[in-house]
């Protein structure tokens, strides 16, 4: 849909645009559909979890976008797509990302 | 390889330089990992990818991606809930349900076991006994009603062959296509509340085909709590084709009955799917698949894959099936089967069913729609009425399901497992038969 290596990339607060503030994280599945987020860690995950998300290229610095919130959680990463449950998606930890052109529609508040 | 945990590796450290210096390199591997806060395995994985990320970047570009509109659309369909749903609803019925349960379990085996077995297989072998073999119970072992061959082998070819070669072309198309994911994850939300994860839709679905293959099916489940669950619902709430087939005929006229028979198996399978979860130890299941694109699947290697799982089938299960007929075989030789016939009476008797019943319940184990087809001779001969014809359904159908099912069950879970579930299914089949006999009767609903 858009290019995505001449975007310009906001760093935003969960919910609201925050510009150069200080980031702060939310959890994946705080992100709406079509929303993008860059993750930031994994909490309380066991060994097995951690390794099948790295399977699956869900490790810190990936670029998620969302594409389905009910009944599970879809996004992509990279050329793969995931799906987890809410109680996966509660656990991955990441920075709102917002990109110039997706400004009007993306962003809340 | 050590510091990622590799056992095998382990292993082979341990025999070649032996166990003085083995213990060595394993006290500096531990040292190493306690130093980290996040598993090590992860923290290596996370290293090689980012090196590799960086090796790809560097050869190769990416284009723009083409996908086609159909594609685009057919994407869309699959995920978006308000169509998915009632497309998963649509496979199931049409894919599962229809081709495996009705057509497989249906068509095809009818044909094998009257056509191939009752025509030709079974007579020439009873022929064949009858005049070569002078030993009763010899005979009774290969031929017969409950031989090696007759029953043994006519199970596992003439039964769940098809019901297995069906499900396995189903699978194979499913799989290939990249639907699979997709269903699992739109049943996701729905499985939880049993204990079971999205990827339970395939076993549950399957067990009201046949509840052996299901029973082997469970072995996709992630964890061996949800395993437990998943082959406790199908021996206990859900109905196989054939039974399905003979219950929905016995009670097909008396609408009131059929659905107070669905709602209750309903209500135990929500129930025994609940306190499973909450009483089984382990951890609650968690849900997470790669969704592949999808993709037109490659007739030729559907059929190959097909093929592999069904002989793999033949290799396994079929020794079972003889297992199972000897044990038959066994408990016939020493009066066994009198002794639990008579057992069997009592139960029968106090959810308020004539005592000729516990026949049905019996052979109803040995292969489940006996079991409700005997009823269903009951039932026309009027010895039942709408109230015993109800408690009757319920039970049998939460009743121990059929031997091919307990064979498979000690295979999959083990003895302890398979007991314990079969202990289970036969308190919850009487109880909530005797219960529901009480409440019929005391309010005079279903004469």
């Amino acid at each position: 849909m858009n290019g995505g290596s001449g975007a310009r990339i906001f760093r935003a607060r969960c919910g609201t645009i925050s510009g150069e503030r200080p980031r702060l994280t939310c959890p994946l599945a705080a992100l709406g559909v079509g929303e993008r987020g860059r993750v930031v860690h994994v909490r309380n995950a066991s060994a097995p979890l951690l390794q099948k998300l790295l399977a699956m290229a869900v490790i810190p610095g990936s670029e998620v976008r969302v594409d389905l919130t009910f009944p599970a959680f879809v996004f992509e990463v990279g050329n793969t797509r995931v799906a987890v449950d809410r109680a996966i998606a509660e656990r991955i930890e990441v920075e709102r990302v917002i990109r110039a052109e997706e400004r009007p529609r993306g962003a809340k508040g | 390889m050590l510091l990622s945990g590799d056992r095998d590796v382990h292993t082979l450290v341990r025999r070649t330089e032996g166990r003085e210096r083995y213990e060595r390199v394993r006290k500096t591997v531990e040292r190493a990992v306690s130093r980290y806060d996040m598993p090590l395995p992860y923290l290596i994985g996370l290293e090689r990818q980012e090196r590799a990320d960086l090796i790809a970047r560097r050869v190769t570009t990416t284009g723009p991606r083409h996908v086609s509109r159909a594609a685009q659309a057919l994407d869309f369909l699959t995920l978006f809930p308000p169509t998915a749903i009632p497309l998963l609803l649509l496979v199931l019925y049409f894919g599962l349900y229809r081709f495996v349960g009705v057509f497989g379990a249906g068509t095809v085996v009818d044909f094998l076991e009257r056509r191939l077995f009752g025509d030709v297989v079974n007579p020439v072998v009873n022929a064949l006994v009858a005049r070569h073999i002078g030993s009763v119970a010899l005979r009774e072992l290969i031929a017969g009603e409950y031989g090696v061959i007759t029953l043994g082998l006519r199970y596992s070819v003439a039964i769940v062959l098809p019901i297995v070669g069906t499900f396995f072309l189903m699978f194979s198309v499913l799989e290939d296509t990249g639907y699979l994911p997709r269903l699992a994850l739109m049943a996701d939300r729905a499985f939880k509340l049993v204990g079971l994860s999205g990827r339970a839709v395939i076993p549950i679905t399957l067990g009201f085909g046949c509840g052996t293959m299901a029973t082997m099916v469970t072995r996709t489940l992630e964890t061996r709590r949800e395993r437990t669950i998943a082959t406790l619902l199908l021996a206990l709430a859900v109905p196989c084709s054939a039974q399905l087939g003979v219950i929905l005929g016995m009670l097909a006229s008396r609408p009131r009955a059929l659905f107070l028979w669905a709602g209750v198996v309903g209500a135990a399978f929500l129930a025994a799917g609940r306190a499973s979860s909450r009483f089984l130890p382990g951890e609650r299941p968690v849900f997470y698949m790669e969704v592949p694109p999808l993709r037109v699947p490659v007739m030729s290697n559907v059929l190959a894959k097909t093929f592999t799982r069904m002989k793999w089938y033949f290799v396994e299960v079929m020794p079972l099936f003889m297992g199972a007929s000897l044990v038959v075989w066994i408990g016939r030789m020493i009066g066994l089967f009198q002794l639990v016939l008579k057992g069997l009476e009592v139960p029968v008797r106090l959810i308020g069913l004539p005592s000729e019943a516990a026949f049905a319940f019996l052979f109803g184990f040995f292969r489940r729609d006996y079991g409700a087809a005997g009823l269903y001779d009951l039932a026309r001969a009027g010895k039942l009425t709408g109230s015993q014809l109800v408690v009757a359904s319920v039970s049998l159908t939460l009743f121990v399901p059929c031997v091919a099912q307990f064979a498979m069950m000690w295979k999959e879970r083990g003895s302890r497992a398979a007991l314990a579930i079969t202990g289970v299914t036969l308190v919850v089949a009487f109880a909530s038969g005797y219960v529901l006999n009480l409440i019929l009767t005391g309010t005079g609903a279903l004469p």
